[in-house]
């Protein structure tokens, strides 16, 4: 089930229903079934019978926590261990079955091809369960936690499924930690109006930058993209369209975030903002605080903190060795192909440099307003080069359309793309309003300002809207 | 909360009077305006601005009485939209009233080709007496990317498909009498609304396009390598209905983008008899299907074309 969709509404409002007489206080056992019961629903809805590796994933978590974390029966630290490893290897073997496998029996079919052998591979066909990427990197962070000592083991099965399993985060994050969200469902939390109507603001905000932003640019991206494979494209329009689908693609995921987040805020629960106006980042680092943002805090501490270890001095080249990486698998997450290895690889790489020149601290000759606008300038080219790399059907097409930018052969920009950039100022509005709030340029938002640009939002939802479009990251 | 809703009322207001009080009121969206067949239950949602709905119904029939119907009918008419177009025609029913048949359209829209009709012929082991043919771009060997979509589905995906595009086109149609879809309104953006007989799998398309304009047929050049491939196709399509113990004719329905070349070529290599009317003045909406006068003109050719292939209904011979 997605959110664009007749079933997804009829879920909410059951849940709402729910909320406003069973769930009045957010702690009450049936209201908690009725969260879980949704879950599951909302989960199966697409290929019921994934609901078993779901249901199994967790389960082997939830018994890997429970071994790891009984106080009455210490284990030895190669128990603990072995029960890390057995919950890692659960989970990562299921992603990487689902995920992986094909991929790597296509790149074993070309290995071969390609060293003389004839012998075909058969692939496996199995259709990715969708969000697996995501509820497989929470409910490994909860048995990770619990490893480390961060957080105690939950008691109840049911809980730590209704964790994993709850709809508005579950197939395209945010990545909750069990830190922040199994406390949250003994926490009573009133019906609030504050926190309803910033739900709902969440929500309406969620769908206009879906339907209307997302959807509309998808026409012109998915129309358009492949000509720029072609001999002799032109740059200007190619520019155009990667700006577009940097645009679509961010209205597409934060638009999923922000319906997720205030769903979340409506049905009682805080779930945690994954972007922060990203394409206003200054530096590398800053751009991954600000898109994805419970992703790259995943990879931080649970990839690069391992590869790093509790060391106080680790030698500066395995460090940058260590970054790029977690960057690499960062884009493997995304998904099984080359393009997407590439794509963080860049990243990894920009990132590396960028400590290599120290550019992010913004010290000295790297805190001139100059240097600081050119780096500005640096970062989201490269942001941008990564999503043509993103969008591109291999590595290839993606070097093709590169290379038709780097010719700079212009002509006059023709009225589709300008038609197109319509669906661009959303973005661009969004981005400078929280640029100028965060250099205080701008006072926050007056509610009644809000509510009005909220009802204005609902009526382009109703009158604006684009083709319906899965979402994009529902792919990983 | 209150001010967002008092936001998108007087927006709603505001735009509603707008389309109805200024030279906007000119532009019309089809979405609002489309015709709904009578009476309502014995027909089902096949096509909308949302896509194709009528591959996944028909293919997992998950409607049952458009299964049963399907199953039972003696004559099936198979191809693409161009013959769908043509059977709207009340005249269809007529026809094989008068012969004591039941029949089914089981054309599709998508330019759908022989390898999904074959499919869905063995998923539903359909043994007409008859199946009528509309040849052009019919034998490929190939499925549409749609039909690919459609056969990798599960029944599931179907009934989910189906209750998101009815529940979409009934939210549209109520929204968009009041407000218009600015996007389409602004680019004039034309929607083809088609319901499915549950009975006869005939289309009612809601859509009104106008007189459409002339056209002339295109000049009869095939590629030989095309020609041949068809005749193979046709040839092992032919096969397999005979299998079944169906009888083939081959039609063909005027069109300005595929020449009568093909049907002719494979009717006479395989000894298929042939439907082809030559009607003149006739019109499309789109260069490929007829307007709804030339639609009728054709169509009342086509089954007289039909009559002399098949003979006299008995009834008539034993007058």
């Amino acid at each position: 089930m997605h959110f664009v969709s007749w079933a997804f509404i009829v879920l909410f409002l059951v849940n709402l229903a729910a909320r406003l007489t069973l769930g009045r206080r957010k702690t009450e056992g049936s209201y908690l079934l009725v969260l879980g019961v949704s879950s599951l629903v909302f989960y199966a809805w697409h290929i019921p019978v994934y609901l078993c590796l779901l249901v199994f994933t967790t389960a082997v978590d939830y018994v890997a926590g429970s071994y790891l974390g009984r106080p009455d029966r210490p284990r030895t630290p190669l128990q603990r261990k072995l029960a890390l490893i057995a919950s890692l290897t659960c989970n990562l073997g299921v992603l990487s079955l689902f995920k992986y496998g094909d991929f790597a029996l296509r790149s074993l079919q070309e290995l071969l091809s390609g060293a003389g052998f004839s012998a075909s591979v058969p692939e496996l066909g199995l259709l990715l369960p969708m969000g697996i990427s995501f509820y497989t990197f929470q409910s490994m962070s909860y048995t990770i936690d619990v490893y480390r000592g961060s957080i105690e083991p939950v008691r109840s099965y049911r809980r730590y499924l209704l964790f994993v399993s709850f709809f508005p985060q579950l197939v395209a994050g945010p990545i909750v930690r069990a830190s922040e969200f199994l406390p949250q469902i003994a926490r009573p939390r009133q019906l609030r109006m504050q926190a309803f109507t910033e739900g709902a603001y969440l929500m309406v905000s969620g769908f206009f930058l879906k339907m209307v932003c997302a959807d509309n640019l998808a026409v012109f991206v998915d129309a358009h993209w492949e000509d720029g494979y072609a001999t002799g494209a032109d740059s200007g329009v190619l520019i155009w369209l990667a700006l577009m689908f940097g645009c679509q693609i961010f209205c597409d995921f934060a638009g999923y975030t922000n319906i997720a987040r205030g769903l979340g805020y409506m049905l009682g629960f805080r779930i945690p903002a994954n972007f922060n106006a990203p394409y206003i980042a200054g530096s590398f680092m800053n751009f991954w605080q600000r898109w994805h943002i419970t992703l790259s805090r995943w990879l931080r501490d649970y990839v690069y903190g391992a590869l790093r270890g509790t060391r106080r001095r680790v030698p500066i080249r395995k460090m940058y060795a260590y970054l790029l990486l977690t960057m690499v698998l960062g884009g493997l997450w995304h998904g099984a192909a080359y393009t997407f290895i590439v794509w963080g690889a860049l990243h990894g790489l920009a990132l590396v440099i960028e400590r290599m020149l120290g550019i992010q601290g913004g010290s000295g000759w790297r805190g001139h307003p100059l240097v600081r606008a050119g780096w500005f300038v640096v970062v989201q080219t490269v942001v941008l080069v990564g999503w043509v790399f993103f969008r591109s059907d291999g590595f290839v097409p993606a070097a093709r359309f590169l290379a038709n930018v780097a010719a700079l052969d212009f002509s006059a920009p023709n009225a589709v793309m300008w038609e197109g950039s319509v669906y661009m100022l959303p973005v661009v509005l969004m981005h400078a309003w929280k640029f100028a709030e965060e250099r205080r340029g701008v006072l926050e938002m007056p509610p009644v300002f809000k509510a009005a640009l909220a009802g204005v939002m609902l009526y382009l939802v109703a009158t604006a809207y684009g083709s319906t479009n899965a979402f994009i990251y529902f792919q990983f | 909360m209150a001010v967002a809703l008092v936001t998108s009322l007087a927006l709603v207001g505001a735009s509603a009077l707008a389309w109805r009080q200024t030279p906007l009121s000119h532009r019309r969206l089809d979405i609002a305006d489309a015709a709904r067949p009578r009476p309502a239950g014995s027909y089902y949602l096949a096509y909308d601005r949302g896509g194709h709905v009528d591959h996944h119904i028909l293919y997992h029939g998950i409607d049952r009485t458009a299964l049963a119907n399907m199953k039972a009918a003696d004559v099936l008419f198979l191809g693409n939209s161009r013959l769908m177009w043509v059977l709207t025609r009340l005249e269809v029913r007529r026809f094989f009233f008068d012969y004591g048949l039941s029949f089914y359209a089981l054309g599709f829209g998508h330019d759908e080709e022989d390898e999904f009709a074959e499919a869905l012929i063995q998923r539903h082991d359909l043994r007409p007496k008859l199946a009528i043919v509309n040849v052009d771009g019919f034998f490929t060997g190939r499925r549409s990317e749609w039909a690919h979509r459609v056969m990798a589905d599960g029944a599931w995906d179907a009934v989910k498909l189906q209750f998101e595009a009815e529940a979409a086109h009934a939210a549209r149609r109520a929204l968009h009498r009041v407000v218009p879809h600015w996007g389409d309104l602004y680019k004039r953006n034309r929607e083809f609304v088609i319901y499915r007989s549950r009975t006869d799998g005939t289309w009612f398309v809601g859509t009104e396009f106008g007189e459409g304009s002339r056209f002339q047929e295109p000049p009869e050049e095939s590629d030989a390598g095309e020609l041949q491939l068809a005749l193979r196709e046709a040839r092992r399509f032919k096969a397999e209905m005979e299998r079944r113990g169906t009888k083939l004719v081959f039609c063909y329905v005027s069109n300005a983008r595929e020449s009568r070349r093909l049907a002719e070529f494979l009717a006479r290599e395989l000894d298929v008899p042939l439907v082809a009317p030559r009607v003149a003045g006739l019109r499309t909406i789109d260069g490929s299907h007829l307007a709804r006068e030339s639609a009728e003109r054709f169509t009342r050719a086509f089954f007289a074309e039909l009559r002399g292939i098949l003979g006299p209904p008995d009834w008539q011979v034993s007058r």
